[in-house]
């Protein structure tokens, strides 16, 4: 690479970002319009999606005491945080997949930011799984649970499976952009991650096929939420492949955007 | 001080058809040993452009459909990077290109000023210091609290042209937006836009509608097949374009 291709490289990179931030107001505008614009005329508003997510929380931990007989304060847990921090992911993922051709008329209007468009949708996703944190608070109350020193984990992690989520969205964005079925591949992708992934029952009950787990960064990534939450210590590998798994991420959205940038207006 | 320098630009891209367009199409044609060779055909949009626009300056953008018009625009405002050539803008942009851009059935007039404004780089309290202006010189008066889903074709027009050019720009790009309207919002839009120009900014628009242009530009450019047929003051560039375009 030339150095003069090298400048226009890190110059894309640093208009998009930088346009990012400046406009983070139009982002977060955005994002809340999203969430509140399809309830707007009901009383509860957004608590409207926690209410359906509760209703299908019961019933999946119905389903899971009974399927592998473990007791409800195992299960309830486990499956409520899971769901929620899966959720958070794969619904970010999955709109990031269709966010520029949705914003295709604010794409050709003036200069403006990918990554600014997928993180508007990541802070949507962040704000609704934080009205769906009140079914853990509800829980934590019903089975008395002690708050712990172990939580506070949750600063760190949290964070990184943002970044690593926003970093996957921007890809994903932009590869959707050039590709327009990558949207259907992206929503199968993750219909059989849910599966693959343990978000409702528990690696250790697998067995046989204990890779499908291992091998999986979103067992680590939503590990690393889950285990501090559930009073366990942090788990070393668990951190390793989320930490790993966010710098692979994000270096590929930030190669994406500084490759593509200026040819995702002709694809849309 | 606004100015805009295009120097020697030109922009291709790739046109591809609709199995280039799908990851299952390339997946088939690798599996098959990429018979379908033949990558999207490269197309120049705009051809070795060179213009230098300078405070004062109202531009307008001439020439027949397919001309180019709307690319140069796009190319000024930076959604289009140039292939080839330097691109150099100093100056805020304003741009009205797509009046029904952004323009979602189910927002308000309210909250689509609040969706543009915050776009177009304003913080909330300018938006809401601005929208009794915007509410004035749109002339929607109390419409403005209702879905767009109501309005019509003027009135999103209205809309539209009052945001974009209430944040004074310093160059003001507008492509083929002066069709719907009716004649008071006319008068007033034309002002506003002698006004910005007025303010020693720059204005560029495109347009088929040569009377409206003699209004209010000094400057035309007149292109044809992504290169620049003519480029010089109004009268001179408009008589030649009439005496080519009468040979038809």
């Amino acid at each position: 690479m030339s150095i003069a291709s090298l400048h226009t490289f890190w110059t894309r990179l640093a208009t998009d970002l930088s346009l990012a931030s400046k406009r983070m107001a139009f982002w977060r505008h955005l994002a809340h319009q999203d969430m509140t614009l399809q309830y707007a005329r009901s009383a509860i508003g957004p608590f409207w999606i926690t209410l359906t997510m509760a209703l299908q929380l019961v019933a999946l931990t119905y389903l899971f005491t009974g399927l592998f007989g473990a007791p409800v304060e195992i299960i309830a847990p486990w499956v409520t945080i899971g769901v929620i921090i899966w959720t958070l992911m794969s619904a970010s993922l999955s709109e990031s997949a269709s966010v520029l051709s949705f914003n295709k008329s604010y794409l050709m209007e003036a200069e403006t930011s990918i990554s600014g468009f997928v993180m508007s949708i990541v802070i949507k996703n962040v704000m609704i799984a934080a009205h769906h944190s009140i079914l853990i608070v509800l829980l934590f109350i019903w089975l008395a649970i002690s708050p712990s020193w172990a939580w506070a984990w949750v600063l760190l992690s949290l964070p990184l499976i943002i970044v690593f989520t926003t970093g996957l969205g921007i890809a994903l964005a932009i590869f959707a952009a050039r590709f327009r079925d990558v949207k259907r591949v992206t929503e199968s992708f993750l219909m059989i991650g849910f599966f693959l992934t343990p978000v409702l029952w528990r690696p250790q009950e697998l067995v046989k096929n204990e890779f499908v787990a291992t091998y999986n960064p979103f067992t680590h990534l939503i590990a690393i939420v889950r285990q501090p939450l559930l009073g366990q210590t942090p788990d070393a590998l668990a951190w390793t492949v989320s930490i790993y798994s966010t710098v692979i991420v994000l270096a590929l959205a930030l190669y994406s955007i500084a490759r593509y940038r200026t040819k995702v207006p002709f694809w849309l | 001080m606004a100015s805009i320098e295009l120097d020697n630009i030109c922009l291709d891209y790739r046109m591809y058809d609709i199995r280039e367009r799908s990851l299952r199409g390339l997946a088939a044609n690798t599996l098959i040993g990429g018979i379908y060779r033949e990558r999207g055909k490269i197309t120049r949009a705009i051809d070795h452009i060179s213009v230098s626009l300078k405070d004062g300056d109202r531009v307008a953008l001439i020439g027949a459909n397919g001309a180019g018009k709307s690319t140069l625009l796009r190319l000024l405002a930076g959604v289009y990077a140039p292939s080839d050539g330097t691109r150099s803008v100093s100056g805020s942009i304003g741009t009205l290109f797509d009046i029904y851009h952004g323009m979602d059935d189910d927002l308000t007039g309210m909250k689509f000023i609040m969706n543009h404004g915050l776009f177009r780089g304003a913080s909330k309290a300018q938006l809401d210091e601005m929208i009794p202006h915007i509410r004035d010189f749109s002339g929607l008066g109390d419409y403005i609290h209702q879905p767009l889903r109501v309005y019509s074709d003027g009135m999103r027009v209205r809309l539209a042209f009052s945001v974009a050019t209430q944040f004074e720009p310093e160059i003001l790009l507008l492509d083929e937006i002066f069709g719907a309207g009716d004649q008071s919002f006319f008068d007033r839009a034309t002002n506003r836009v002698l006004e910005i120009a007025g303010q020693s900014g720059i204005t560029v628009f495109s347009t088929h509608w040569l009377e409206l242009a003699e209004r209010f530009c000094n400057r035309a450019i007149w292109l044809d097949k992504g290169a620049i047929v003519e480029d010089g003051p109004l009268q001179t560039v408009f008589e030649k374009y009439r005496c080519v375009r009468t040979q038809y």
